[in-house]
């Protein structure tokens, strides 16, 4: 009797979490953060932060378990035209579970996340800034308003502001001005986007544009505008050359802050442009957008001499790719192929500045390393500890492509669509972009795992009191937790591909 | 109607310069301030129509009146709130560099930056 009546009550309320299942993900972390702002103790928000997590993870597994592909949400019960409506289908789904999966893991590593929140005078607010920080990119996700999106957009900006200045170093407060300022020029941009739209459209509603985007394909205001939001996204994706406003912050901010920021931001925004994207396609936009952010990205990445210079380059190659891969993906109707391939590359780059992150954070705590910023000659304490040696080789062979990776699976199903279309030229080039990140990737390599023995490298080493053969990577048991399983999602990612 | 939308185009022009090739952080922050008022205008303009009158119902008006759109104007609320945000949390930022450098000139600071190695730590 009273087992029936639980599980009547469990089936009623799975039910109805599935009905405001759009809006649930979102109200979710922004009532978590209200409550750890009410509460103000360290280890209440750090617990409602992953609680969050969870419940919006199982949420986006009950969705996967109904039989619907589509839920819209209209907020209020007005009408989508005039309205601000939500919707969850199965690649938004697919999104809001890997961010909730990357928040886990980045909250998992317990010490450095408490560590850098010992930089606040008040440490829940750093909890607070995260959560709302996650609730902003779930809300551009999730939702089908084109001002609305905006409001996410400059919500999860003013977090990002914030959190890119929470670091031990002062430089990282130039970071941030210059994210604020230039990131805030690009809102600007997508605002007056948003506006020529309204002008000549009268609807911000995405599902109301596209059921009539044969009338707005031929309107030149409404493209005007659209190319005004693009603009505004590639310069806060980090798009070369618009995107030197990322990587200042990716330079100085600290780089726990920067691996959160790279692996999440990213996606979502590219998530936000290929539903853009779907309303006006303009021919050869990003894909000539992308060439050039990879021609010149890969310029000042082999002329630079700093280690944080050269991977916030390698992350813009990266990008530039990406660009390329939406317009390839969106116009053959692919988007489903999209999300996988943003979703691999964001796998790539947190796992990537989750070793750098591990490392700096290691060699901060040595007082020979202190009083001095992280070089290429560094990468050598790599191999102090096997498991970040492999996972550092994973990697590295994952964001060059070569089999049997996630990054593999990604650039094969691209260059499969480009085939299929007869589009060579392309080809050659994103082939050639992929010779030149191989050579970037290999520099890497090299200074950390093939060239321990090198008389040059010894003669580097003594020159910049490098000891070598001493270890001083001491892994604690959550980062190790967080990059082996951030190699079995890699492995499973690839084998479920 | 014309003239207004080209002066909103000038301000936008304008306080885009300011932001990319002043080399004052305060400075770059106003026309950040300037840029987005020049936004809020130019959606506040369009929502008007010729010879129409204030969206608020009264027993005087007759039905063929025209109403200038309050959707523009409404949507500039959530706008004008979020670029005061910004806005704020700049100047808090402003504030910092300013108690650390001792300057907001951007050469001076990135040349200080460059000068200490890139590394340096907040006073306890």
């Amino acid at each position: 009797m009273i087992s029936n009546v639980i599980s009547n009550l469990t089936g009623n309320l799975i039910i109805k979490s599935i009905e405001h299942l759009p809006v649930l993900h979102i109200v979710i972390p922004v009532l978590a953060g209200l409550f750890s702002l009410i509460f103000g103790n360290k280890s209440l928000s750090y617990y409602l932060t992953i609680f969050a997590c969870i419940l919006n993870l199982v949420l986006s597994l009950l969705f996967f378990d109904t039989p619907e592909n589509t839920l819209f949400y209209q907020i209020g019960n007005f009408d989508y035209k005039i309205g601000i409506e939500h919707l969850a289908n199965i690649n938004s789904e697919k999104i809001v579970m890997y961010l909730s999966v990357l928040m886990l893991m980045f909250l998992s590593r317990k010490k450095s996340i408490y560590r850098l929140s010992e930089n606040l005078k008040s440490p829940h607010l750093f909890y607070f800034l995260l959560i709302i920080n996650y609730a902003g990119l779930l809300g551009i996700v999730l939702t089908n308003d084109i001002f609305n999106t905006y409001v996410f957009i400059e919500i999860t900006s003013l977090t990002s502001y914030a959190l890119s200045v929470i670091s031990k170093k002062q430089n990282s407060i130039i970071g941030g001005i210059n994210y604020l300022i230039y990131g805030s020029f690009a809102a600007t941009l997508i605002l007056f986007g948003i506006g020529i739209l309204l002008f000549s459209c009268h609807s911000l509603s995405i599902r109301f544009l596209i059921e009539n985007v044969e009338i707005f394909n031929q309107n030149l205001p409404a493209t005007i505008g659209i190319i005004f939001i693009f603009l505004g996204f590639i310069m806060k994706i980090g798009v070369m050359p618009l995107g030197f406003v990322v990587g200042r912050v990716y330079r100085f901010s600290s780089s726990a802050i920067v691996q959160y920021l790279l692996s999440t931001g990213f996606l979502v925004n590219f998530f936000a442009l290929s539903k853009f994207y779907n309303l006006i396609k303009i021919p050869y936009f990003f894909s000539s957008i992308g060439v050039l952010s990879m021609l010149i990205s890969s310029y000042f990445g082999i002329k630079s001499k700093n280690l944080r210079g050269y991977l916030t380059y390698l992350i813009f190659v990266s990008n530039g790719m990406s660009l390329v891969a939406l317009e390839i993906f969106c116009v053959n109707g692919l988007s489903h192929l999209f999300v996988y391939y943003i979703i691999f590359d964001g796998i790539n780059k947190f796992g990537l500045f989750l070793i750098f992150s591990i490392l700096e954070e290691n060699l901060e705590r040595n007082p020979e390393y202190k009083k001095r910023e992280i070089e290429f000659w560094d990468l050598i304490h790599i191999n102090d500890n096997k498991l970040v040696l492999i996972a550092f080789l994973l990697i590295c062979i994952s964001i060059i492509g070569l089999p049997i990776t996630i990054g593999f699976v990604a650039k094969l199903s691209l260059y499969n669509v480009l085939v299929v279309n007869n589009n060579y030229f392309l080809l050659g080039v994103l082939l050639a972009a992929n010779l030149a990140s191989m050579v970037y990737i290999f520099k890497l390599i090299n200074y950390s795992y093939l060239s321990i023995g090198d008389s040059n490298n010894k003669k580097d080493n003594e020159k910049n009191n490098v000891k070598v053969g001493k270890s001083i990577i001491e892994i604690d048991y959550n980062s190790m937790f967080v990059l082996g399983f951030t190699i079995l999602i890699m492995i499973i990612t690839c084998f479920y591909a | 109607m014309k003239y207004y939308y080209l002066i909103i185009l000038l301000i936008f022009c304008l306080s885009s310069g300011i932001i990319f090739f002043s080399n004052n952080y305060f400075k770059k922050l106003i026309g950040l301030s300037i840029l987005q008022s020049s936004v809020v205008m130019f959606y506040v303009g369009f929502g008007k129509f010729k010879n129409s009158i204030t969206p608020i119902i009264t027993s005087s008006i007759s039905e063929s009146e025209i109403y200038t759109s309050p959707i523009p104007s409404v949507l500039m609320l959530t706008a004008i709130v979020v670029g005061f945000a910004c806005f704020c949390v700049g100047l808090s930022m402003l504030m910092r560099i300013s108690s650390v450098f001792k300057t907001l000139d951007v050469k001076k600071i990135d040349e200080y930056i460059k000068k200490h190695e890139l590394f340096l730590e907040y006073d306890k």
